[in-house]
């Protein structure tokens, strides 16, 4: 696949990985991949689990070498450097925290090893300690502190180093769901008040939207597409990103017309829908329309204008806030539509129209 | 790629080997004696099974194969049903002292050698036993105990008593549901019991010599007597002889049940 | 019918029964029956006779020469092959946990094999390379480890030789207990914070490996001080551990009473040090591990 090079006119004194591959025997879980994060960004690393991602923020934190490539941090090359001459600061997934020694000592115990003097660990321990809201938990140990104290605690150990970079491995995936909530608003507010170029590893595409500045989607070692979360949500250019991220509906069927600003677009079941003309559209071509369910209106009276389908609500899934409708057309065509839990809300079995605006859909080309 | 040279690295495994090394260096010198025709004359110069013969061919190496197997046989078996019934209480059940319970059951272990022989001798003495073949298979018996429980107690934790709750749901009563579900479901921690304790006894030198007779040695105090006295390869080639036995021993296990369960298990004493 | 629904209201009890039974008859009864007869008295050429005397514990407490030459001789074996058998089995021990698959399961038969080949055969092994005393000063000279030729066979060096190779296989189980247990992720936190790998080890690995040590240093320590087998092959009577005395004592001069007493001394001896020594551990190491 393509790879993706970012270049920026300022400094990108951030993380810059140039074609890393990794191979266990013939199994190549990271394939020549190229990414960069800049510096005071924050960027998310999203993909499903074994794609790849756990590896790639490993050989970054030196734990891996890689096969071939380049990892630059801070703009040094610490591709053969040790993972303790790095300057990175990792939050493991499981905190890995040291249980016998107090949060002070875990904190602390890197600024030792740098032999930094003891009247300096306190004040940055406790700098450290107010910033993560920890303030009088100095001497407890983690066996006595709760799932999201542990957490900080990660967190503030590395802060305490100053790193250039951080490198986060899903770090708010043991805790409950209201907790994670939280802590993803703290996590964003700490790193744009300390801009702190973190890398943040996860398959939580909800996470990785909501904190990012940029997303980085990986799938089967390879990065697919790198842009902000509105780029990835709304221009996907690939199939597996249209799927991977939010839920999608994906048909395919060729060009049948063009006029001067629309196409009209026959699916495979005979469903013509008119959607916007893209520049390299021509008649006769093949391509998938992926259409996201909250771009289809659902109504009981038949709407004006293009694109309007007949259906039959097959099913409904309730999530609180919004309801899926799973819609069978006369044709036999399978759609999802979502909409927000207002009325009209509707049930299964009933007969419904969707509606869709001929802008409010992506192309996306076959896979080769 | 440059790769500088690891130092720390190198000498950790080093040193690692070295050890390793020591620990299987008897082993390997009484393998190349026993084959040896020289005998305890180094380094090797030739190969001979002239050692085997004598050893295997040596009355008193044949009897005290015969008496140990027969006192291992014997008290493994006892050791290993014992075992399933105390582990099954142990386990299924909570009572309370159950962890007194099983210290208890672990006392074996931790009583020196020395002192349990001399209990049981004196003991069975003033029961008018004094040593022989009974004494012999009661003091194994006791020695060995301890293994067939952790083994099956282990393979019972693991064990899923929903099964058991299936098969009763069916219709099958207690003693039915014990016999067709869970004694085939753990006979992976009664054979492992069964292999761990048949070896202690086997092996057992410390207690046996307080409670053997003159017609009832086992084979460690026959080897015992012979090298004090003889002092010829053919003890080697006796000992090989164990040795290669317990090889054959540890591929079975690993076949049958797996090296880490074995292992895991058996050993805490083996005097 | 009382028996039939006594059984079925306490199916633990009925099933521990008969091996409580047996283990009662033949394990507690005895050693009890041991520290009675320990006040009987002697009957030099003949067996014993039933007294309540304490000529047996005067006998060795009272002897200056058996408390030195028995009881503290052997505290001091044990306690110095203790240490000397942790400091040895730790190197392979963290190599063995550290490594997986096919060369772990080798490398960990290859070390715990000799428990199950018995110890006769590993002393005779020993024996024969001892008797080649010539050829090993010769190696250990050329190795540095010694500066002039030391004789092993019949000597305290031997003996301490083959106690701390027996007891180096149970060390390394329960080194292997605690080192297992670690995770990897703790020593990775370690280097990523600067730690190269002698401080991860240093700082964390080693101190969260005590309690295998402790564990470890409670079963070599109490296998090694009633050791038994080893001085005897290994040094007839010039090294009477407590293990020996007692069997000379019972089985060759058949003074039963003196050496019931002299193994009462030796479980209590026993008792005492290993109490001691758990309650220092304790207060020195555990109570940052909330053990």
């Amino acid at each position: 696949m393509r790879s993706m090079m970012e270049e920026y006119g300022e400094d990108t004194k951030g993380i810059s990985l140039k074609n890393v591959t990794k191979r266990y025997g013939h199994l190549v879980v990271v394939d020549s991949i190229s990414f960069d994060v800049k510096k005071g960004e924050f960027m998310s690393l999203l993909g499903p689990s074994g794609c790849g991602k756990t590896t790639t923020l490993r050989m970054i934190a030196g734990f891996v070498k890689p096969d071939r490539g380049t990892i630059d941090i801070g703009g040094e090359d610490v591709t053969h450097l040790p993972p303790f001459k790095r300057n990175v600061g990792l939050v493991f997934q499981s905190y890995a925290l040291w249980p016998h020694m107090t949060v002070f000592e875990n904190i602390s115990f890197g600024l030792k090893l740098n032999k930094i003097k003891a009247k300096t660990i306190k004040e940055k321990v406790e700098n450290v300690l107010s910033l993560t809201n920890l303030n009088g938990m100095e001497n407890r140990y983690p066996r006595e502190l709760s799932g999201g104290q542990q957490q900080r605690v990660a967190l503030a150990r590395a802060l305490a180093l100053d790193p250039a970079v951080f490198l986060l491995d899903e770090p708010l995936s043991n805790l409950d769901k209201k907790l994670r909530v939280y802590m993803r608003v703290e996590l964003k507010q700490l790193q744009k008040n300390l801009r702190m170029t973190i890398l943040y590893v996860t398959h939580d595409q909800e996470e990785a939207l909501s904190m990012s500045d940029r997303v980085a989607i990986m799938n089967k070692g390879r990065i697919i597409q790198v842009g902000t979360p509105h780029e990835i949500y709304e221009n996907p250019q690939s199939m597996f990103t249209a799927d991977f991220v939010g839920n999608i509906n994906m048909i395919e069927g060729v060009i049948s017309e063009v006029s001067d600003r629309l196409a009209t677009f026959r699916t495979r079941d005979g469903s013509l829908l008119k959607v916007s003309l893209e520049k390299t559209m021509k008649r006769g071509d093949t391509v998938n329309v992926a259409i996201r369910p909250e771009k289809l209106s659902v109504s009981r009276q038949q709407p004006q204008g293009d694109n309007v389908f007949l259906g039959t609500v097959k099913f409904v899934d309730y999530f609180g806030s919004l309801i899926k409708y799973f819609v069978e057309l006369e044709t036999g065509l399978q759609l999802i539509a979502e909409n927000q839990n207002l009325d009209p809300r509707f049930n299964a079995g009933e007969k419904v129209y969707l509606k869709l605006e001929p802008g409010h859909c992506y192309f996306i080309q076959p896979e080769a | 790629m440059k790769q500088k040279f690891d130092v720390g690295k190198f000498i950790f495994s080093l040193v690692t080997f070295m050890i390793i090394f020591a620990l299987i260096f008897p082993i390997l010198v009484l393998i190349v004696v026993s084959f040896n025709p020289k005998g305890f004359i180094l380094p090797p110069s030739g190969l001979t099974f002239r050692w085997y013969h004598q050893a295997l061919t040596y009355k008193d190496f044949i009897s005290g194969m015969y008496v140990s197997f027969v006192i291992a046989l014997v008290s493994s078996g006892i050791a290993t049903v014992l075992g399933i019934l105390i582990s099954l209480s142990l386990v299924r059940y909570r009572f309370k002292g159950r962890n007194l319970v099983n210290t208890f059951f672990m006392s074996p272990l931790t009583v020196p050698a020395a002192i349990m022989g001399l209990g049981i001798y004196i003991f069975l003495a003033k029961l008018g036993m004094a040593k022989g073949v009974f004494p012999l298979i009661i003091g194994h018996t006791i020695l060995i105990m301890p293994f067939p429980i952790m083994a099956i107690s282990a393979s019972l934790r693991n064990f899923d008593p929903s099964l058991e709750e299936a098969a009763m749901n069916v219709g099958a009563g207690p003693l039915r549901t014990f016999f067709s579900i869970t004694l085939p479901t753990i006979k992976t921690g009664i054979l492992a019991g069964v292999i761990i304790s048949f070896i202690n006894s086997w092996n057992n030198f410390a207690l046996s010599i307080f409670l053997s007779t003159p017609r009832w040695i086992p084979l460690p105090m026959q080897l015992y007597s012979y090298i004090k006295f003889e002092y010829d390869p053919s003890g080697a080639a006796l000992s090989a002889c164990l040795i290669f036995l317990s090889g054959v021993v540890i591929i079975l296990s690993d076949r049958l049940i797996g090296l880490d369960v074995v292992m895991g298990i058996g050993s805490r004493k083996n005097s | 019918m009382k028996i039939r629904n006594w059984i079925f209201r306490n199916p633990p009890l009925f099933l521990l029964l008969p091996g409580a039974l047996l283990l009662a008859s033949f394990l507690v009864i005895p050693v009890g029956w041991m520290i009675r007869v320990s006040f009987y008295q002697n009957l030099p050429g003949s067996y014993m006779k039933a007294a309540w005397i304490l000529d047996n514990y005067k006998k060795f407490l009272g002897d200056f020469w058996y408390l030195r030459n028995v009881l503290y001789f052997s505290f001091k074996i044990a306690a110095f092959t203790t240490f000397l058998t942790i400091l040895l089995a730790y190197p392979p021990s963290l190599y063995i946990a550290r490594s997986r698959g096919r060369k772990k399961q080798v490398l960990l038969t290859m070390t715990l094999s000799p428990l199950l080949i018995g110890m006769v055969c590993l002393i005779f092994g020993w024996i024969v390379i001892f008797r080649a005393q010539g050829l090993l000063n010769q190696i250990a000279l050329w190795a540095g480890l010694i500066s002039e030729p030391v004789k092993y066979l019949y000597s305290l060096k031997g003996i301490i030789i083959c106690l701390v190779y027996i007891s180096i296989p149970f060390a390394i189980l329960n080194l292997l207990d605690s080192l297992g247990r670690l995770d990897p992720s703790l020593e990775e936190a370690a280097m990523n914070v600067g730690a190269n790998r002698w401080q991860s080890f240093r700082h964390i690995t080693f101190p969260l490996s005590t309690p295998g040590m402790f564990a470890g240093s409670l079963v070599v320590f109490a296998l090694n001080f009633s050791a038994f087998a080893v001085p005897l092959m290994l040094g007839g009577e010039r090294f009477p551990m407590m293990g020996l005395v007692i069997y000379i004592q019972s089985m060759e001069l058949n003074n039963i009473p003196f050496a019931a007493a002299i193994s009462m001394i030796l479980l209590v001896s026993s008792m005492i040090i290993l109490f001691l020594y758990s309650k220092a551990i304790h207060r020195l190491f555990f109570r940052r591990l909330g053990l």
